[in-house]
Protein backbone atom coordinates (compact mmCIF):
# COMPACT_ATOMS: atom_id res chain seq x y z
CA UNK A 1 0.00 0.00 0.00
CA UNK A 2 2.85 2.31 1.04
CA UNK A 3 4.96 1.22 -1.85
CA UNK A 4 1.72 2.65 -4.21
CA UNK A 5 1.05 5.80 -2.45
CA UNK A 6 5.09 6.40 -2.58
CA UNK A 7 4.91 5.20 -6.43
CA UNK A 8 2.05 8.05 -7.56
CA UNK A 9 3.76 10.56 -5.61
CA UNK A 10 6.63 10.00 -7.35
CA UNK A 11 5.03 10.43 -10.61
CA UNK A 12 2.26 13.17 -10.35
CA UNK A 13 3.91 14.32 -7.61
CA UNK A 14 6.52 17.09 -9.69
CA UNK A 15 4.35 17.95 -12.15
CA UNK A 16 1.33 18.67 -10.43
CA UNK A 17 4.09 20.39 -8.45
CA UNK A 18 5.04 22.70 -11.10
CA UNK A 19 1.59 23.48 -12.60
CA UNK A 20 0.56 24.72 -9.09
CA UNK A 21 3.90 26.82 -8.93
CA UNK A 22 3.02 28.12 -12.47
CA UNK A 23 -1.13 28.81 -11.04
CA UNK A 24 0.13 30.92 -7.65
CA UNK A 25 2.76 32.88 -9.68
CA UNK A 26 0.11 33.79 -12.23
CA UNK A 27 -2.46 34.85 -9.37
CA UNK A 28 0.39 36.61 -7.63
CA UNK A 29 1.11 38.97 -10.91
CA UNK A 30 -2.53 39.48 -11.63
CA UNK A 31 -3.04 40.43 -8.26
CA UNK A 32 -0.17 42.40 -6.45
CA UNK A 33 0.70 44.03 -9.84
CA UNK A 34 -2.38 45.49 -11.13
CA UNK A 35 -2.44 43.80 -14.42
CA UNK A 36 -6.10 44.72 -16.02
CA UNK A 37 -7.86 41.61 -16.86
CA UNK A 38 -8.42 42.52 -20.52
CA UNK A 39 -4.16 42.08 -21.00
CA UNK A 40 -3.92 39.24 -18.49
CA UNK A 41 -6.86 37.64 -16.54
CA UNK A 42 -6.10 36.06 -12.93
CA UNK A 43 -6.73 32.32 -12.55
CA UNK A 44 -10.22 33.27 -10.68
CA UNK A 45 -11.07 35.14 -13.87
CA UNK A 46 -10.60 32.17 -15.85
CA UNK A 47 -12.10 29.52 -13.69
CA UNK A 48 -15.12 31.69 -13.43
CA UNK A 49 -15.08 32.27 -17.65
CA UNK A 50 -14.67 28.73 -18.02
CA UNK A 51 -17.94 27.90 -15.83
CA UNK A 52 -20.21 30.92 -17.37
CA UNK A 53 -19.91 29.41 -20.77
CA UNK A 54 -19.05 25.91 -20.00
CA UNK A 55 -22.09 24.28 -22.24
CA UNK A 56 -20.11 26.03 -25.06
CA UNK A 57 -16.91 24.16 -24.41
CA UNK A 58 -17.91 20.48 -25.04
CA UNK A 59 -19.35 21.67 -28.37
CA UNK A 60 -15.86 23.51 -29.18
CA UNK A 61 -13.41 21.15 -28.05
CA UNK A 62 -14.68 18.29 -29.39
CA UNK A 63 -14.83 19.88 -33.46
CA UNK A 64 -11.27 20.78 -32.54
CA UNK A 65 -10.13 17.41 -30.92
CA UNK A 66 -11.79 15.61 -34.29
CA UNK A 67 -9.81 18.29 -36.65
CA UNK A 68 -6.70 17.27 -34.72
CA UNK A 69 -7.27 13.41 -34.75
CA UNK A 70 -8.45 13.08 -38.06
CA UNK A 71 -5.71 15.51 -39.54
CA UNK A 72 -3.17 13.06 -37.07
CA UNK A 73 -4.26 10.19 -39.30
CA UNK A 74 -4.30 11.49 -42.65
CA UNK A 75 -0.32 12.64 -42.24
CA UNK A 76 0.05 9.59 -41.05
CA UNK A 77 -1.79 7.45 -43.81
CA UNK A 78 0.04 9.74 -45.86
CA UNK A 79 3.23 10.21 -44.04
CA UNK A 80 4.43 6.49 -42.78
CA UNK A 81 4.37 5.15 -46.92
CA UNK A 82 5.90 8.40 -47.80
CA UNK A 83 8.82 7.78 -45.50
CA UNK A 84 8.99 4.17 -46.49
CA UNK A 85 9.33 5.14 -50.25
CA UNK A 86 12.01 7.34 -49.64
CA UNK A 87 14.04 5.15 -47.83
CA UNK A 88 13.33 1.76 -50.56
CA UNK A 89 14.26 4.31 -53.33
CA UNK A 90 17.25 6.58 -53.28
CA UNK A 91 15.29 7.88 -56.53
CA UNK A 92 12.44 8.84 -54.65
CA UNK A 93 14.03 10.24 -52.23
CA UNK A 94 15.88 12.56 -54.16
CA UNK A 95 12.62 13.95 -56.01
CA UNK A 96 10.59 13.73 -53.11
CA UNK A 97 12.39 15.00 -49.83
CA UNK A 98 12.73 18.78 -51.65
CA UNK A 99 8.81 19.10 -52.81
CA UNK A 100 8.62 17.80 -49.20
CA UNK A 101 10.63 20.47 -47.59
CA UNK A 102 9.26 23.25 -49.69
CA UNK A 103 5.99 22.21 -48.92
CA UNK A 104 7.08 22.62 -45.04
CA UNK A 105 8.90 26.00 -45.39
CA UNK A 106 5.64 27.56 -46.27
CA UNK A 107 4.43 29.47 -43.97
CA UNK A 108 0.91 27.47 -42.85
CA UNK A 109 -1.15 30.72 -41.90
CA UNK A 110 -0.36 31.80 -45.90
CA UNK A 111 -1.31 28.29 -46.86
CA UNK A 112 -4.62 27.82 -45.01
CA UNK A 113 -6.49 30.40 -47.40
CA UNK A 114 -6.19 28.65 -50.21
CA UNK A 115 -6.81 25.18 -48.92
CA UNK A 116 -10.15 27.13 -48.14
CA UNK A 117 -10.79 28.74 -51.43
CA UNK A 118 -9.80 24.81 -52.49
CA UNK A 119 -11.74 22.71 -50.19
CA UNK A 120 -14.38 24.60 -48.70
CA UNK A 121 -15.05 25.97 -45.31
CA UNK A 122 -16.48 22.51 -43.66
CA UNK A 123 -14.00 20.04 -41.78
CA UNK A 124 -11.93 18.74 -44.60
CA UNK A 125 -10.12 22.27 -45.12
CA UNK A 126 -8.96 21.96 -41.23
CA UNK A 127 -8.41 18.20 -41.82
CA UNK A 128 -6.40 19.06 -44.22
CA UNK A 129 -4.50 22.17 -42.53
CA UNK A 130 -3.57 19.97 -39.53
CA UNK A 131 -2.05 16.88 -42.04
CA UNK A 132 -0.04 19.63 -43.79
CA UNK A 133 1.46 21.16 -40.61
CA UNK A 134 2.14 17.05 -38.84
CA UNK A 135 3.14 15.07 -41.81
CA UNK A 136 6.76 16.61 -42.45
CA UNK A 137 7.96 15.60 -38.62
CA UNK A 138 5.73 11.99 -39.12
CA UNK A 139 8.15 11.66 -42.54
CA UNK A 140 11.73 13.14 -41.59
CA UNK A 141 11.80 11.20 -38.17
CA UNK A 142 10.10 8.07 -39.83
CA UNK A 143 12.72 7.79 -42.48
CA UNK A 144 15.10 8.43 -40.24
CA UNK A 145 14.55 5.38 -38.32
CA UNK A 146 14.58 3.52 -41.30
CA UNK A 147 17.40 4.40 -42.46
CA UNK A 148 19.05 4.42 -39.39
CA UNK A 149 19.63 0.61 -38.34
CA UNK A 150 22.61 -1.07 -36.80
CA UNK A 151 24.99 -1.96 -39.38
CA UNK A 152 26.05 -4.96 -37.51
CA UNK A 153 22.12 -6.50 -37.73
CA UNK A 154 21.83 -5.55 -41.78
CA UNK A 155 25.25 -7.34 -42.17
CA UNK A 156 24.00 -10.56 -39.37
CA UNK A 157 20.62 -10.90 -41.57
CA UNK A 158 22.62 -10.53 -44.83
CA UNK A 159 24.32 -13.84 -43.59
CA UNK A 160 21.66 -15.34 -43.08
CA UNK A 161 20.05 -14.42 -46.60
CA UNK A 162 17.08 -12.29 -45.52
CA UNK A 163 15.40 -10.70 -48.76
CA UNK A 164 14.94 -7.12 -48.96
CA UNK A 165 11.71 -7.35 -47.46
CA UNK A 166 12.45 -9.73 -44.87
CA UNK A 167 15.18 -7.23 -43.74
CA UNK A 168 12.90 -4.32 -44.28
CA UNK A 169 10.09 -5.92 -42.12
CA UNK A 170 11.78 -7.32 -39.75
CA UNK A 171 14.61 -5.52 -39.03
CA UNK A 172 14.42 -1.68 -40.23
CA UNK A 173 10.44 -1.15 -39.24
CA UNK A 174 11.10 -2.74 -35.64
CA UNK A 175 14.05 -0.79 -35.31
CA UNK A 176 12.83 2.05 -36.78
CA UNK A 177 9.55 2.58 -34.33
CA UNK A 178 11.34 4.54 -31.23
CA UNK A 179 12.00 7.35 -34.13
CA UNK A 180 8.52 6.99 -35.72
CA UNK A 181 6.81 7.54 -32.47
CA UNK A 182 9.53 10.46 -31.60
CA UNK A 183 7.84 12.21 -34.53
CA UNK A 184 4.23 11.53 -34.36
CA UNK A 185 4.84 13.03 -30.52
CA UNK A 186 6.35 16.33 -32.04
CA UNK A 187 3.18 15.93 -34.98
CA UNK A 188 0.83 15.06 -32.21
CA UNK A 189 1.47 18.80 -30.68
CA UNK A 190 1.90 20.54 -34.17
CA UNK A 191 -1.48 19.41 -35.21
CA UNK A 192 -3.32 20.94 -32.45
CA UNK A 193 -1.92 24.20 -33.59
CA UNK A 194 -2.49 23.34 -36.94
CA UNK A 195 -6.03 22.67 -36.27
CA UNK A 196 -6.25 26.82 -34.09
CA UNK A 197 -4.97 28.18 -37.37
CA UNK A 198 -6.97 26.56 -39.38
CA UNK A 199 -9.97 27.86 -36.91
CA UNK A 200 -8.79 31.09 -37.07
CA UNK A 201 -8.08 31.45 -40.92
CA UNK A 202 -11.89 30.26 -41.62
CA UNK A 203 -14.37 28.58 -39.33
CA UNK A 204 -17.17 29.32 -37.22
CA UNK A 205 -16.91 26.59 -34.41
CA UNK A 206 -14.00 24.82 -32.55
CA UNK A 207 -11.86 26.14 -29.98
CA UNK A 208 -9.91 28.55 -32.88
CA UNK A 209 -12.94 30.49 -33.20
CA UNK A 210 -13.39 30.77 -29.57
CA UNK A 211 -10.33 32.95 -29.51
CA UNK A 212 -11.08 34.98 -31.93
CA UNK A 213 -14.77 35.74 -31.11
CA UNK A 214 -13.54 36.23 -27.54
CA UNK A 215 -10.47 37.90 -28.57
CA UNK A 216 -12.81 40.70 -30.77
CA UNK A 217 -14.52 41.72 -27.48
CA UNK A 218 -11.95 41.38 -25.41
CA UNK A 219 -12.73 38.94 -23.21
CA UNK A 220 -9.54 37.78 -22.78
CA UNK A 221 -10.22 35.05 -19.64
CA UNK A 222 -12.33 33.28 -22.09
CA UNK A 223 -9.32 33.51 -24.35
CA UNK A 224 -7.15 31.80 -21.36
CA UNK A 225 -10.08 29.40 -21.14
CA UNK A 226 -9.41 28.18 -25.05
CA UNK A 227 -5.60 28.18 -24.67
CA UNK A 228 -5.71 26.43 -21.64
CA UNK A 229 -8.11 23.45 -23.04
CA UNK A 230 -5.85 23.58 -26.12
CA UNK A 231 -2.60 22.68 -24.28
CA UNK A 232 -4.44 19.97 -22.50
CA UNK A 233 -5.51 18.12 -25.02
CA UNK A 234 -2.14 18.39 -26.94
CA UNK A 235 -0.41 17.67 -23.62
CA UNK A 236 -2.99 14.24 -23.23
CA UNK A 237 -2.68 13.44 -26.99
CA UNK A 238 1.19 13.01 -26.26
CA UNK A 239 1.11 11.27 -23.28
CA UNK A 240 -1.35 8.86 -25.22
CA UNK A 241 1.14 8.27 -28.14
CA UNK A 242 3.88 7.87 -25.62
CA UNK A 243 1.43 5.05 -23.77
CA UNK A 244 1.22 3.79 -27.34
CA UNK A 245 4.95 4.19 -27.08
CA UNK A 246 5.69 2.58 -23.73
CA UNK A 247 3.29 -0.82 -25.04
CA UNK A 248 5.04 -1.45 -28.49
CA UNK A 249 8.55 -0.84 -27.99
CA UNK A 250 9.30 0.05 -24.31
CA UNK A 251 12.82 0.33 -24.43
CA UNK A 252 12.63 3.55 -26.44
CA UNK A 253 10.90 5.19 -23.36
CA UNK A 254 12.82 6.60 -20.55
CA UNK A 255 12.39 6.03 -17.15
CA UNK B 1 -41.09 -15.05 -33.67
CA UNK B 2 -39.22 -14.53 -36.64
CA UNK B 3 -42.89 -13.93 -38.08
CA UNK B 4 -43.68 -11.11 -36.37
CA UNK B 5 -40.33 -9.36 -36.62
CA UNK B 6 -40.82 -9.34 -40.39
CA UNK B 7 -44.14 -7.43 -39.71
CA UNK B 8 -42.39 -5.36 -37.11
CA UNK B 9 -39.68 -4.43 -39.20
CA UNK B 10 -42.04 -3.45 -41.97
CA UNK B 11 -44.01 -1.44 -39.80
CA UNK B 12 -41.09 0.54 -38.34
CA UNK B 13 -39.84 1.25 -41.90
CA UNK B 14 -43.99 2.61 -42.93
CA UNK B 15 -43.69 4.53 -40.07
CA UNK B 16 -40.01 6.32 -40.55
CA UNK B 17 -41.64 6.65 -44.22
CA UNK B 18 -44.87 8.42 -43.72
CA UNK B 19 -43.46 11.00 -40.67
CA UNK B 20 -40.45 11.92 -43.09
CA UNK B 21 -43.47 13.26 -45.61
CA UNK B 22 -44.11 16.03 -43.76
CA UNK B 23 -40.63 17.43 -44.09
CA UNK B 24 -40.50 16.45 -47.66
CA UNK B 25 -44.34 18.42 -48.26
CA UNK B 26 -43.08 21.60 -46.36
CA UNK B 27 -39.73 21.69 -48.72
CA UNK B 28 -38.43 25.13 -48.03
CA UNK B 29 -35.66 26.67 -50.16
CA UNK B 30 -32.19 27.00 -48.55
CA UNK B 31 -30.23 29.96 -48.67
CA UNK B 32 -26.76 30.27 -47.58
CA UNK B 33 -26.26 33.40 -46.51
CA UNK B 34 -22.71 34.80 -45.24
CA UNK B 35 -22.10 37.82 -43.34
CA UNK B 36 -19.21 39.89 -43.31
CA UNK B 37 -17.52 38.83 -40.24
CA UNK B 38 -17.51 37.17 -36.89
CA UNK B 39 -21.52 37.66 -35.47
CA UNK B 40 -21.89 40.42 -33.27
CA UNK B 41 -24.86 43.24 -31.87
CA UNK B 42 -24.79 44.69 -35.28
CA UNK B 43 -26.01 41.29 -37.18
CA UNK B 44 -29.17 41.27 -34.67
CA UNK B 45 -31.70 41.71 -37.52
CA UNK B 46 -30.57 38.78 -39.78
CA UNK B 47 -31.47 36.72 -36.14
CA UNK B 48 -34.44 38.69 -35.61
CA UNK B 49 -35.71 37.18 -39.28
CA UNK B 50 -34.52 33.72 -38.66
CA UNK B 51 -35.96 33.13 -35.02
CA UNK B 52 -39.08 35.53 -35.65
CA UNK B 53 -39.54 32.82 -38.66
CA UNK B 54 -39.95 35.70 -40.61
CA UNK B 55 -37.41 33.48 -43.30
CA UNK B 56 -39.97 30.64 -42.58
CA UNK B 57 -43.04 32.47 -43.34
CA UNK B 58 -41.35 33.25 -46.73
CA UNK B 59 -40.62 29.83 -47.66
CA UNK B 60 -36.93 30.14 -46.79
CA UNK B 61 -34.71 27.67 -44.67
CA UNK B 62 -31.81 30.71 -43.99
CA UNK B 63 -28.60 29.60 -42.90
CA UNK B 64 -26.25 32.55 -41.64
CA UNK B 65 -23.00 31.76 -41.09
CA UNK B 66 -20.12 34.39 -40.34
CA UNK B 67 -17.86 36.12 -42.91
CA UNK B 68 -14.20 36.45 -43.49
CA UNK B 69 -13.85 40.29 -44.64
CA UNK B 70 -15.36 41.69 -47.80
CA UNK B 71 -12.94 39.70 -50.43
CA UNK B 72 -13.80 36.57 -48.56
CA UNK B 73 -17.28 36.91 -49.13
CA UNK B 74 -17.27 37.71 -52.83
CA UNK B 75 -15.17 34.71 -53.13
CA UNK B 76 -17.56 32.99 -51.66
CA UNK B 77 -20.25 34.51 -53.33
CA UNK B 78 -18.49 34.08 -57.05
CA UNK B 79 -18.00 30.76 -56.09
CA UNK B 80 -21.59 29.54 -55.14
CA UNK B 81 -20.69 28.35 -51.82
CA UNK B 82 -22.47 31.16 -50.63
CA UNK B 83 -25.71 32.20 -52.22
CA UNK B 84 -26.46 35.63 -50.25
CA UNK B 85 -23.83 37.89 -48.77
CA UNK B 86 -23.77 40.53 -46.56
CA UNK B 87 -20.41 42.74 -47.49
CA UNK B 88 -19.30 46.02 -48.59
CA UNK B 89 -20.72 47.57 -51.36
CA UNK B 90 -17.56 49.03 -52.50
CA UNK B 91 -16.09 46.33 -52.25
CA UNK B 92 -18.20 44.58 -54.79
CA UNK B 93 -17.91 47.98 -57.28
CA UNK B 94 -13.99 46.86 -56.80
CA UNK B 95 -14.40 43.25 -57.48
CA UNK B 96 -16.93 43.81 -61.16
CA UNK B 97 -14.80 46.64 -62.09
CA UNK B 98 -11.38 45.01 -61.83
CA UNK B 99 -12.30 41.09 -61.95
CA UNK B 100 -15.40 41.06 -63.84
CA UNK B 101 -16.69 39.05 -60.73
CA UNK B 102 -21.02 39.32 -61.42
CA UNK B 103 -21.87 41.18 -58.30
CA UNK B 104 -24.89 42.94 -57.22
CA UNK B 105 -26.58 44.66 -54.27
CA UNK B 106 -30.35 44.23 -53.80
CA UNK B 107 -30.56 46.00 -50.61
CA UNK B 108 -28.22 48.38 -48.71
CA UNK B 109 -27.33 48.45 -45.08
CA UNK B 110 -24.95 51.05 -44.20
CA UNK B 111 -26.51 53.32 -45.76
CA UNK B 112 -24.31 55.96 -44.28
CA UNK B 113 -20.38 54.67 -43.94
CA UNK B 114 -19.86 53.56 -40.22
CA UNK B 115 -16.37 53.37 -40.59
CA UNK B 116 -14.97 55.56 -37.60
CA UNK B 117 -12.10 56.99 -35.98
CA UNK B 118 -11.90 56.72 -31.75
CA UNK B 119 -9.79 58.15 -29.84
CA UNK B 120 -9.50 58.15 -26.24
CA UNK B 121 -11.06 60.92 -24.76
CA UNK B 122 -7.84 62.40 -22.65
CA UNK B 123 -6.41 63.22 -26.67
CA UNK B 124 -9.08 65.66 -27.19
CA UNK B 125 -9.46 65.12 -30.51
CA UNK B 126 -12.90 66.17 -31.23
CA UNK B 127 -12.51 67.25 -35.09
CA UNK B 128 -10.64 65.87 -38.35
CA UNK B 129 -8.43 69.33 -37.74
CA UNK B 130 -7.07 67.59 -34.57
CA UNK B 131 -5.98 64.16 -36.48
CA UNK B 132 -3.10 66.15 -38.23
CA UNK B 133 0.69 64.81 -35.98
CA UNK B 134 -1.30 61.86 -34.67
CA UNK B 135 -1.04 58.21 -35.02
CA UNK B 136 -4.32 55.84 -36.04
CA UNK B 137 -4.18 52.01 -35.78
CA UNK B 138 -6.10 49.75 -38.16
CA UNK B 139 -6.10 46.29 -39.74
CA UNK B 140 -3.85 45.51 -42.85
CA UNK B 141 -5.93 45.85 -46.30
CA UNK B 142 -8.51 47.67 -44.71
CA UNK B 143 -10.27 49.99 -46.91
CA UNK B 144 -10.43 52.58 -44.16
CA UNK B 145 -6.81 53.55 -44.71
CA UNK B 146 -7.58 53.94 -48.48
CA UNK B 147 -10.54 56.04 -47.59
CA UNK B 148 -8.75 57.98 -45.53
CA UNK B 149 -7.20 60.44 -47.98
CA UNK B 150 -11.04 61.53 -49.43
CA UNK B 151 -12.07 62.31 -45.84
CA UNK B 152 -8.77 64.05 -45.11
CA UNK B 153 -9.95 66.46 -48.30
CA UNK B 154 -13.57 66.59 -46.97
CA UNK B 155 -12.07 67.95 -44.02
CA UNK B 156 -9.25 69.55 -45.40
CA UNK B 157 -6.18 68.45 -43.41
CA UNK B 158 -3.35 67.07 -44.60
CA UNK B 159 -3.47 63.01 -44.64
CA UNK B 160 0.25 62.94 -44.93
CA UNK B 161 0.55 64.35 -41.35
CA UNK B 162 -1.64 61.47 -40.12
CA UNK B 163 0.72 58.35 -39.17
CA UNK B 164 -0.62 54.54 -39.54
CA UNK B 165 0.34 51.54 -37.22
CA UNK B 166 -0.89 48.49 -39.04
CA UNK B 167 -1.93 45.26 -37.07
CA UNK B 168 -3.72 42.01 -37.36
CA UNK B 169 -7.46 42.88 -36.97
CA UNK B 170 -7.80 40.46 -33.64
CA UNK B 171 -5.23 42.72 -32.19
CA UNK B 172 -6.35 46.38 -32.72
CA UNK B 173 -8.43 46.53 -29.54
CA UNK B 174 -5.16 45.75 -27.12
CA UNK B 175 -2.79 47.84 -29.42
CA UNK B 176 -5.10 50.65 -28.86
CA UNK B 177 -6.03 49.85 -25.24
CA UNK B 178 -1.94 49.28 -24.72
CA UNK B 179 -1.89 53.49 -26.10
CA UNK B 180 0.36 52.36 -29.39
CA UNK B 181 -1.89 55.02 -31.56
CA UNK B 182 -4.04 57.75 -30.48
CA UNK B 183 -6.98 56.40 -32.57
CA UNK B 184 -8.29 53.41 -33.41
CA UNK B 185 -10.79 52.57 -36.66
CA UNK B 186 -13.72 50.61 -35.98
CA UNK B 187 -17.24 50.88 -36.88
CA UNK B 188 -19.30 53.43 -35.54
CA UNK B 189 -21.51 50.63 -33.98
CA UNK B 190 -19.28 49.24 -31.94
CA UNK B 191 -19.06 52.77 -30.17
CA UNK B 192 -20.75 51.05 -26.83
CA UNK B 193 -18.04 48.15 -27.30
CA UNK B 194 -15.10 50.45 -27.13
CA UNK B 195 -16.75 52.30 -24.25
CA UNK B 196 -17.04 49.41 -22.45
CA UNK B 197 -13.06 48.44 -23.06
CA UNK B 198 -11.70 51.64 -22.18
CA UNK B 199 -13.59 52.62 -19.23
CA UNK B 200 -10.62 52.37 -17.30
CA UNK B 201 -9.06 54.76 -19.56
CA UNK B 202 -11.74 57.50 -19.57
CA UNK B 203 -14.08 56.73 -22.60
CA UNK B 204 -13.80 57.14 -25.96
CA UNK B 205 -14.29 60.31 -28.85
CA UNK B 206 -15.25 59.40 -32.36
CA UNK B 207 -15.59 60.81 -35.82
CA UNK B 208 -17.35 59.19 -38.51
CA UNK B 209 -16.50 58.74 -42.00
CA UNK B 210 -20.33 58.83 -42.88
CA UNK B 211 -20.33 62.30 -41.55
CA UNK B 212 -18.18 63.64 -44.11
CA UNK B 213 -18.23 61.30 -47.32
CA UNK B 214 -21.17 60.19 -48.51
CA UNK B 215 -20.70 56.36 -48.82
CA UNK B 216 -22.57 53.25 -49.19
CA UNK B 217 -20.91 50.34 -47.37
CA UNK B 218 -22.57 47.05 -46.35
CA UNK B 219 -25.43 45.57 -48.40
CA UNK B 220 -27.36 42.75 -49.14
CA UNK B 221 -25.48 41.23 -52.20
CA UNK B 222 -26.01 38.29 -54.70
CA UNK B 223 -24.52 37.17 -57.82
CA UNK B 224 -26.23 37.89 -61.24
CA UNK B 225 -26.81 34.54 -62.02
CA UNK B 226 -28.51 33.76 -58.32
CA UNK B 227 -30.61 36.63 -59.09
CA UNK B 228 -31.62 35.58 -62.57
CA UNK B 229 -32.31 32.11 -61.28
CA UNK B 230 -34.19 32.95 -58.16
CA UNK B 231 -35.30 36.29 -58.65
CA UNK B 232 -38.42 35.79 -56.02
CA UNK B 233 -35.96 34.07 -53.59
CA UNK B 234 -34.02 37.03 -53.22
CA UNK B 235 -37.06 39.11 -53.07
CA UNK B 236 -38.21 37.01 -50.39
CA UNK B 237 -35.02 37.14 -48.50
CA UNK B 238 -35.06 40.65 -48.55
CA UNK B 239 -38.33 41.71 -47.70
CA UNK B 240 -38.08 38.84 -44.80
CA UNK B 241 -34.59 40.63 -43.69
CA UNK B 242 -36.06 44.01 -43.82
CA UNK B 243 -39.10 42.94 -41.35
CA UNK B 244 -36.34 41.68 -38.91
CA UNK B 245 -34.41 44.20 -39.18
CA UNK B 246 -37.78 46.81 -38.27
CA UNK B 247 -38.90 44.68 -35.54
CA UNK B 248 -35.24 44.43 -34.12
CA UNK B 249 -35.22 48.64 -33.73
CA UNK B 250 -38.53 48.36 -32.21
CA UNK B 251 -37.54 45.58 -29.88
CA UNK B 252 -33.98 45.36 -29.72
CA UNK B 253 -34.20 43.92 -26.12
CA UNK B 254 -36.03 41.04 -27.41
CA UNK B 255 -34.42 40.53 -30.49
CA UNK B 256 -30.56 40.68 -28.87
CA UNK B 257 -32.36 37.86 -26.94
CA UNK B 258 -32.83 36.09 -29.87
CA UNK B 259 -29.29 36.96 -31.46
CA UNK B 260 -27.65 35.15 -28.22
CA UNK B 261 -29.17 32.25 -29.00
CA UNK B 262 -27.18 31.28 -31.08
CA UNK B 263 -24.50 33.25 -30.06
CA UNK B 264 -24.35 33.42 -25.98
CA UNK B 265 -20.57 34.84 -25.97
CA UNK B 266 -22.32 38.04 -27.29
CA UNK B 267 -22.43 40.82 -24.60
CA UNK B 268 -26.24 41.56 -24.31
CA UNK B 269 -26.10 45.50 -23.49
CA UNK B 270 -23.22 45.77 -26.14
CA UNK B 271 -25.01 44.35 -28.41
CA UNK B 272 -28.10 46.46 -28.00
CA UNK B 273 -26.00 49.39 -28.50
CA UNK B 274 -25.16 48.42 -31.99
CA UNK B 275 -28.54 47.44 -33.09
CA UNK B 276 -29.50 51.41 -32.03
CA UNK B 277 -26.60 52.50 -34.15
CA UNK B 278 -27.42 50.47 -37.12
CA UNK B 279 -30.81 51.63 -37.01
CA UNK B 280 -29.24 55.09 -37.57
CA UNK B 281 -26.91 54.17 -39.89
CA UNK B 282 -30.34 52.44 -42.16
CA UNK B 283 -32.99 54.97 -41.57
CA UNK B 284 -31.41 56.99 -44.10
CA UNK B 285 -33.31 59.72 -45.53
CA UNK B 286 -33.97 57.61 -48.65
CA UNK B 287 -34.93 54.56 -46.46
CA UNK B 288 -38.12 56.64 -45.01
CA UNK B 289 -38.85 57.72 -48.07
CA UNK B 290 -39.00 54.43 -49.89
CA UNK B 291 -38.14 51.54 -47.54
CA UNK B 292 -35.38 50.04 -45.53
CA UNK B 293 -32.91 49.42 -47.86
CA UNK B 294 -33.68 51.55 -50.77
CA UNK B 295 -30.37 52.92 -52.64
CA UNK B 296 -30.20 56.15 -53.64
CA UNK B 297 -28.93 56.36 -57.48
CA UNK B 298 -26.97 59.53 -56.87
CA UNK B 299 -25.04 58.30 -53.70
CA UNK B 300 -24.50 54.98 -55.44
CA UNK B 301 -22.72 57.24 -58.69
CA UNK B 302 -20.58 59.04 -55.72
CA UNK B 303 -19.98 55.69 -54.15
CA UNK B 304 -18.91 53.94 -57.09
CA UNK B 305 -16.92 56.48 -58.89
CA UNK B 306 -14.96 57.32 -55.40
CA UNK B 307 -14.14 53.76 -54.63
CA UNK B 308 -12.85 53.35 -58.19
CA UNK B 309 -11.19 56.55 -58.31
CA UNK B 310 -9.51 55.72 -55.10
CA UNK B 311 -8.31 52.62 -56.46
CA UNK B 312 -6.91 53.55 -59.41
CA UNK B 313 -8.99 51.53 -61.77
CA UNK B 314 -9.13 52.78 -65.45
CA UNK B 315 -12.38 50.48 -66.38
CA UNK B 316 -15.94 51.87 -65.28
CA UNK B 317 -18.86 49.72 -64.39
CA UNK B 318 -22.48 50.66 -64.88
CA UNK B 319 -24.90 51.55 -62.21
CA UNK B 320 -27.30 49.43 -63.05
CA UNK B 321 -24.50 46.59 -63.10
CA UNK B 322 -23.84 47.79 -59.56
CA UNK B 323 -27.27 47.58 -57.91
CA UNK B 324 -31.02 47.45 -58.37
CA UNK B 325 -33.86 48.26 -56.18
CA UNK B 326 -36.08 45.99 -57.87
CA UNK B 327 -36.46 43.15 -55.38
CA UNK B 328 -37.16 45.84 -52.38
CA UNK B 329 -40.26 45.06 -51.02
CA UNK B 330 -42.47 48.01 -52.63
CA UNK B 331 -43.03 50.94 -49.92
CA UNK B 332 -46.48 51.52 -48.61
Amino acid sequence: MLRRVTRILRLYGPPAAAILAVIFAWHAVTAWFGVPGWLLPSPQAVIASAYEHRDLLPKHTSVTLIETLLGLAVSLVVGVPLAIVVVWSPFLRRSVYPLILALQSVPKVALAPLFLIWVGYGMPSKVLIVASVAFFPIVVDTATGLAIVERDLLDMVRVLRASTLQTFLKIRIPSAMPYFFSGTKVAVTLAVIGAVVGEFVGSDVGLGYLILVSGSQLNTAMVFVSLVILSLMGAILFEMVEALQRITCPWSVGE
Amino acid sequence: MKRYTNILGLSLAFGLFLSALPAVAAEKTTVNFVLDWIVGGRHTGWFTALHKGYYAEEGLDVKISRGYGSSGGIQRLASGQADVGFNDIASAILARAKDGVPVKAVAVSYAKHPSAIFTLKKYNIKTLKDLEGKTLIDSAGSTNISLFPILAKAGNIDASKVKWVVVAPDAKMQVFKAEKGHGVLFYNMQLPMLEDATRDQGGVDMIVFGDYLPLYSNGVLVTDGYLAKNPDVVRRFVRASMKGWAYAFQNPDEAVTLLRKDNPLLDAKVAKAEVLFVKELMESPEAKKHGLGYMDEAKMRETRDTTLRLFDVNKTVDLKDIYTNDFLPKSN
